[in-house]
């Protein structure tokens, strides 16, 4: 068995799901049996698992076919993660009664970012925009009233003059 | 005369069943299924959407090992197995631009549905076998980030009251 541990993510964010897929090839002519994934890597006070289970089992993996399996976990906090192998225990054929150990591939070292870095980034910054126009709305504002005000007062005055100009006519 | 004869037919269609429950497992009688979904939210968390469905199952026989076989996009996945056998999961993964959104209905068959289903896909016949159950689920699809920046918009507002703000200065000069 050949077995891949991969994170479909591509960014890494304290707070924000990470994907992991197991992928299990069987590249023997004969089936597996009683194969078991088992990953020990995702401790309780590092990680809330969101979907997935991080133990699973198959019955047979027939020869040239794969299997895949996926974990979603949400790392707690920002930081370096050392993403390790999973284990894989399986029994070669039917007939036997031993089984193979082996290991998947393991991810490495992961640099989980905090989430405001994220959020500069990628977020709509809404509020941001909002306290933007608040502040210039000052700037805005009491120059566009003054000149509403003077602007009335002056048309007042000219609607005045003109109703004199015309009773005078008359 | 016939009592051997008829002994080792009967030894041998036992011998068969018991061999095709040996391959795919047992049969589930009236399953009653309790499911937990999750499928992917936005494109930033993942490269492929994927979809994951736990669930647990309770069949009135009671099977010791139950062999569950998923049908998704025309090919069969084998469903996982928590190590304690109590809880399954199914889980598999598509392309953003092609995973199905709205109501998912996924057809689930034991192992002996499936080995039915898929001798009868072997011999060129169609298949009229219907699956033990169903799982139902709706993805309401991946967000894929705004359709229209915030900074432009930002941009947009402020050529807006600009252009307004040269008009009305050109007609009181004017």
């Amino acid at each position: 068995l050949l077995v891949s541990k991969t994170i479909l993510n591509e960014y890494l964010v304290a707070g924000k799901e990470i994907t992991v897929k197991y992928s299990i090839f069987n590249v023997g002519e004969s089936a597996a049996m009683e194969v078991s994934l088992h990953d020990d890597g995702f401790q309780k006070s590092s990680y809330d698992i969101v979907s997935g289970s991080t133990k699973a089992e198959w019955e047979r993996i027939a020869p040239e076919t794969n299997v895949s399996h996926i974990v979603v976990v949400v790392p707690l906090t920002a930081g370096s993660y050392n993403l390790s192998y999973a284990q894989v225990a399986y029994k070669a054929n039917a007939e036997t009664n031993d089984f193979q150990h082996g290991y998947t591939s393991q991810v490495g070292e992961i640099y989980v970012a905090q989430r405001r870095d994220f959020d500069r980034l990628f977020s709509l910054h809404l509020a941001d925009w909002l306290i933007f126009c608040a502040m210039t709305m000052t700037t805005l504002a009491i120059p566009y009233s003054l000149y509403n005000q003077s602007r009335k007062k002056y048309e007042q005055q000219d609607l005045a003059a003109a109703a004199q100009k015309k009773a005078k006519s008359l | 005369m016939g009592g051997p004869i008829i002994s080792i037919i009967q030894l041998s269609f036992l011998l068969i069943v018991l061999v095709s429950h040996q391959t795919h497992g047992e049969q589930c009688v009236s399953p009653k299924v309790t499911s937990d979904i999750y499928t992917t939210p936005e494109t930033l968390l993942s490269t492929e959407t994927v979809y994951i469905v736990e669930f647990t199952l309770d069949c009135s026989n009671k099977p010791k090992e139950l062999n569950l076989y998923a049908k998704v996009d025309d090919s069969f996945i084998q469903v996982t197995k928590s190590l304690d056998n109590k809880r399954y999961q199914l889980s598999w993964t598509s392309s953003h631009s092609q995973a199905p959104v709205g109501l998912i209905t996924v057809d689930v068959y034991d192992g002996e549905t499936y080995g039915k289903v898929k001798q009868a896909v072997r011999s060129g016949e169609t298949s009229e076998y219907e699956a033990n159950f169903q799982l139902e689920f709706n993805h309401k699809g991946v967000w894929k980030g705004a359709w229209l920046k915030s900074e432009l918009l930002a941009l947009t507002v402020v050529g807006l009251v600009w252009f307004l703000a040269y008009r009305h200065k050109n007609y009181i000069c004017s």
